[in-house]
């Protein structure tokens, strides 16, 4: 056997040397010091083609100084030495006298030039200016890429998912915009998926970003936008993306959306159409994102009336708005960005919705107190119509480096009718609420940058707003109100960065609000309200964050009870202090902590000094004297592990107390149910909820348990009795699995039980179970097909004879043809034909019981394409 | 909701100051350096880092330093609201690391962190030099004459350009093996860029550079068994985070790129 082996070497080693000296020159040599003839180790030598002028081989001499190198065949070169510290040695070759072997030792001069530093500037394809990042899309670009994701795609740390959601780092971007202009703000995605790549000329991630210019250096912002600019010759044209869903078991379904933009360098417009009535909701997402705005703390986005009937489609607690919302809606949006000058633009935004709904409900009301005991029966079918019609224009410039201004318009119409069918009791009842709200809205901001660390800013808000109420039973007209609201706040702010580490902030400000009520009677109330705020941002170290704030307020106000009839002033002076602390004890424990006392009005409805009908058989009264309602919140959170680690707690305990608060008095009939406001002192709620997340490995699972109690003391007056404490408390546990596998199936599932408490001197206490859970499935196939089954189920059991049940089970089949072009999909809801939804609560004087209508059984085939 | 568990691991390394059982070679401690590169080193796998360099070399050893201009990002989970939400962590920290390379014993020591521990190793590799293809394109940077070489280092493929005039085997990171100083270099996805910034001759009286692997020993393992440690932690990471979420959010991995200047089979 050793001796075949060794044969088989020796043939081998003489293929390769028959090769080596049939094929190859072999250039071979030493590399010397010449002045002392010491071998010098590393010295790089190359093999330089005269003809083709480019290195064809190359090798480093040893520890011998020499080396070797091996060429297919021999072509004029030259031989290069060089090594740190030696004169370079050049020679040319141009022929070969030995035909295989040359050898060529070579000795280097000691040089004597050094290399003192030499900077040097190489143009890059990545501009870093600041914050800002520029890629240049002709370096990173392919050049095949037709839509902005795809171009995307290819800049590094970019990263582009299907819907479009774009994230650069670990952060998504705030907004996408084209040359500096901001058409969609947080509804990107669509420009990002739709928008065709070759018009780009460089992509700019802007880190650190804020929405405001003149604030950049100022206020600490870890947000990033990018921005998109165009090449000179772009040309607009027309595109968009379509969905088409269709079904028609037990009637026609449809879910259809249409979305179309055009873009150039000085306009932008993008359209919105849509028609569904499988429930979606989307009008309400699009209206909550263009009537928001950007601007979270302006108090003018909470300024609204509050109606004492509500027309809108009832709500539903604990289940998906989509199962219940037997809807026909139509949805149309424009939108538009136009460039005046170069400093100046004007951006519209409006939409015009018509939505018919049908709800579906099934109450009962069980009251037990010592002198009264009754059960209520009621049916509801709700017809609602809604149309409303929102339309904004708003001018944004930034007229010099250190100023920048907007100014917009806001102007919306609603039109609300619903129509209730009751039954009562088995009495049939009809109540129609009719509405009409016209809503205007103008702001103004100024923003001045008076050094690098120091900006100034004033704002101004207006809105006012007028909505006429019609309210009937069975024809007859209960109420007729005209509601109507004034408010206009001033501010002015100084924002500072004092150091790396401290950030201050003073607010100056004033508002004034005016709001009414015609009906029977008038009632007119006026609050003004003068604050000073001062915020004191302090991070004194790495891990511990620091935030200190203080409000003084001066607050007045007057009412008028029948127009005319003044009943005088009153101001108060209120200080709102507050306290936040956010501490990395370690990197495992984390803490935060926060304290804050703050003060209200009561609202115009709470004041309303007689009894006003809000339903067939309510009504309510507001109170009597003025005061504040006054709350103080404590806040507790504990963190271990993060989302890396085996194991993870979060614990959150809060507690606040009501040291003045409106709660009621009620009077109970059977048929009808009478409500006053008064005021009480001491409420209190308080909560503590754990999660635990645990990563079993050996089932590649993980376990989440949660545990929560919540207790609430009320205090409130039921049928002339004195003020009784009501407690409630909840506890609930939960636990869930949810598998990780590797593979092409996965399940989560999990259950939820929870025990409500509600003891009062009124009536006996008792306590309600609910069990609930759900099982999910989900399998994928190939890379194009995959499927989810979702089955979800809730039992209820508060006493013999009450136990109600529920389940649904929903399934999705999508099979993507063209990951960006085309997808099919198969959508299947309440496959079971679950007809209701129920619900239990234990309420202060008795049970409630509601069960809600859930859209039927259907099925949707969908196309989801790309145009 | 479906979700898409998208992980990027940043380059992540963080230096040792307590000792972990093993042996680590002490000989690179000289200070026989001859020629010190400063570099501009970028990384662009998710979010833009940029890293100082330096290039330390000697007849048949190099030292190369490099550090985080800025300061260090926590591990971090972030979730949109998007109908595909996507999360994300990423380990970085701004201390100084060290790659020393040794042409005579043709091996590289690499000081890395444990996959999931606070312990650290040196991973003990090869120095493979790299094949180079030399396309015979020529540019001028800063007076320099440069030669574009082109070649495939721990999955990725790089394109340099060297200035043959000044001598060097070794260039930034492990690219070793032109005839010349690497004066730019990127890979082509343009995820790692490495750009010259100034070049110098050291003089004997310079001080030594501070190499942090110099001050302690680490348990030595080779780079099989440092890939192996890693993927299994990343696959565990991995498990955990697509099992946390609540019910409403679909979780699909979608694909699970571990992103760092070396990428091996996973």
């Amino acid at each position: 056997m050793t001796s075949k082996l060794i044969i088989l070497k020796l043939i081998l080693c003489a293929c390769a040397t028959i090769q080596a000296f049939g094929q190859e020159m072999l250039i071979h040599g030493q590399v010397s010091e010449k002045a002392t003839g010491a071998p010098i180790i590393g010295a790089s030598v190359i093999i330089w083609s005269i003809q083709h002028q480019r290195i064809l081989a190359v090798d480093f001499s040893d520890e011998f100084g020499n080396y070797q190198i091996a060429l297919a065949k021999f072509t004029p070169f030259e031989l290069r030495v060089n090594a740190m510290g030696y004169e370079k040695y050049v020679v040319a070759m141009t022929d070969n006298p030995d035909g295989k072997q040359l050898q060529r030792d070579v000795l280097l001069n000691n040089s004597v030039l050094r290399l003192e530093e030499v900077h040097i500037h190489i143009p890059k394809p990545i501009l870093v200016q600041g914050d800002t990042l520029s890629f240049s899309v002709s370096h990173f670009g392919r050049g095949n890429e037709k839509y902005v994701n795809e171009l995307l795609k290819n800049i590094p740390g970019v990263q582009v998912y299907d819907d479009g959601t774009i994230k650069y780092g670990n952060k998504e971007i705030e907004k996408l915009m084209i040359d500096g202009t901001d058409l969609f703000e947080k509804g990107y995605q669509i420009l990002s998926l739709n928008m065709p790549a070759y018009p780009i000329e460089t992509v700019q991630v802007l880190n650190n970003f804020t929405d405001n210019k003149v604030l950049r250096g100022v206020v600490e912002s870890d947000k990033v936008a990018m921005n998109l600019t165009l090449k000179a010759d772009y040309r607009s044209i027309w595109f968009g993306n379509a969905h088409l869903g269709y079904g028609y078991q037990p009637k026609y379904w449809f879910d259809m959306r249409i979305d179309l933009m055009n873009f150039d360098k000085k306009n932008q417009h993008f359209l919105i159409n849509q028609y569904n009535n499988v429930g979606n909701r989307s009008f309400d997402q699009l209206a909550f994102y263009l009537k928001s705005g950007n601007d979270e703390e302006n108090q003018a986005n909470n300024a609204e009336i509050h109606s004492f009937i509500h027309s809108e489609i009832k709500k539903t607690e604990g289940i998906p708005t989509a199962r219940t919302n037997h809807n026909n809606e139509i949805l149309s949006s424009y939108n538009s960005v136009f460039s005046i000058r170069d400093h100046w633009k004007l951006k519209i935004n409006s939409y015009l919705n018509n939505d018919r709904q049908q709800f579906f409900q099934n109450s009962t009301e069980s009251i037990s107190l010592p002198d009264l005991n009754y059960h209520n029966l009621e049916q509801l079918h709700q017809f609602y119509h809604r149309s409303e019609q929102f339309i904004r224009m708003e001018a944004l410039g930034d007229p010099t480096e250190h100023t920048s201004i907007n100014s917009g318009l806001d102007l919306s119409w609603e039109g609300k009718n619903s129509a209730n069918r009751y039954t009562f009791n088995a009495i049939p009842l009809k109540e129609n609420i009719k509405e009409k709200d016209f809503r205007i809205r103008h702001h103004t901001n100024y923003a001045h940058r008076l050094s690098p660390t120091i900006a100034a800013l004033l704002g101004m808000d207006l809105f006012w707003e007028n909505r006429p109420q019609y309210f009937q039973v069975n024809d007859s007209l209960m109420e007729n109100f005209a509601y109507s609201l004034l408010f206009l706040n001033t501010e002015a702010r100084l924002l500072q960065r004092k150091s790396h580490e401290q950030q201050t902030e003073m607010t100056l400000g004033h508002s004034l609000k005016i709001d009414g009520l015609k009906a029977v009677q008038s009632f007119g109330n006026t609050n003004s309200r003068s604050y000073f705020q001062y915020k004191h941002h302090w991070k004194p170290n790495e891990n511990l964050n620091i935030s200190l704030w203080s409000k003084i307020l001066l607050n007045g106000h007057s009412k008028d009870v029948v127009i005319n009839r003044k009943e005088g002033s009153q101001y108060d002076f209120i200080i709102e202090p507050g306290l936040k602390l956010n501490w990395d004890w370690s990197k495992k424990h984390q803490f935060n902590a926060s304290y804050s006392f703050s003060t209200s009005q009561p609202e115009l409805r709470d004041r309303i000094p007689w009894y006003i009908r809000t339903g067939y058989r309510s009504a309510h009264k507001g109170i009597e004297n003025y005061d504040y309602l006054k709350t103080s919140s404590w806040v507790l959170g504990h963190q271990y592990g993060d989302w890396m680690s085996g194991i993870t707690i979060y614990t959150l305990a809060y507690f606040m107390w009501h040291h003045k608060h409106i709660s009621t008095s009620t009077t109970i009939h059977p048929s009808f149910l009478q409500t006053e406001n008064i005021w009480v002192q001491s409420p209190y709620q308080y909560s503590i909820q754990s999660t635990m997340d645990y990563f079993i490995d050996c089932l590649s699972s993980n376990l989440k348990i949660a545990l929560i109690m919540h207790s609430s003391k009320l205090k409130n007056r039921v049928l002339g009795f004195d003020l009784t404490d009501q407690l409630f408390k909840t506890y609930k546990i939960s636990t869930a699995l949810r598998s990780g596998f590797k593979g092409n199936i996965n399940f989560h599932a999990g259950i939820n039980a929870s025990s409500l408490l509600n003891s009062s001197s009124l009536k006996a206490s008792g306590t309600d179970h609910t069990i609930d859970g759900f099982t999910d499935l989900y399998l994928r196939i190939g890379e194009k097909v995959e499927l989810n089954v979702l089955y979800e189920w809730c039992f209820l059991n508060q006493g013999p004879g009450t136990a109600t049940g529920f389940h649904a089970l929903d399934s999705k089949l999508k099979f993507s043809v063209n990951q960006k072009r085309l997808q099919f999909e198969l959508v299947g809801e309440n496959l079971l034909d679950t007809k209701f939804y129920t619900t239990r609560s234990r309420v202060e004087y008795g049970y409630s019981s509601i069960s809600y209508g859930l859209l039927p059984r259907h099925i949707l085939f969908k196309i989801l394409c790309r145009f | 909701m479906t979700l898409n568990i998208f992980y990027n691991l940043l380059y992540h390394q963080v230096y040792l100051y307590f000792l972990l059982g093993g042996l680590v070679p002490q000989a690179h401690q000289s200070n026989d350096y001859q020629l010190q590169v400063k570099y501009e080193m970028q990384l662009n796998f998710d979010g833009h880092k940029t890293f100082h360099a330096d290039l330390y070399q000697g007849p048949d050893h190099a030292l190369f330093l490099y550090q985080l201009d800025q300061g260090a990002v926590e591990p971090q989970l972030v979730a949109n609201d998007s109908i595909e939400a996507s999360f994300h962590f990423e380990l970085i920290d701004n201390k100084q690391y060290s790659i020393f390379s040794d042409r005579r014993e043709r091996r590289i020591l690499h000081l890395e962190q444990i996959p999931g521990s606070d312990q650290f190793c040196v991973v003990d590799e090869p120095l493979k030099t790299v094949e180079w293809h030399f396309s015979g394109n020529v540019k001028d940077i800063q007076g320099f004459q440069c030669l574009e070489a082109k070649g495939q280092f721990a999955g990725r493929n790089y394109t340099v350009w060297f200035a043959e005039n000044i001598p060097s085997f070794f260039g930034p990171w492990k690219l070793h093996g032109l005839p010349g100083l690497i004066l730019e270099a990127f890979d082509e996805s343009g995820e790692v860029l490495f750009h010259a910034v100034s070049v110098k001759n050291r003089r004997k009286e310079d001080a030594a550079p501070f190499d942090p692997m110099s001050e302690g020993s680490y348990e030595l393992i080779n780079r099989t068994e440092y890939t192996k440690r890693f993927n299994e932690y990343i696959e565990k990471i991995q498990k955990r985070l697509m099992t946390k979420f609540d019910r409403g959010y679909q979780v699909k991995v979608t694909s699970l790129p571990i992103k760092s200047i070396e990428i091996y089979d996973q």
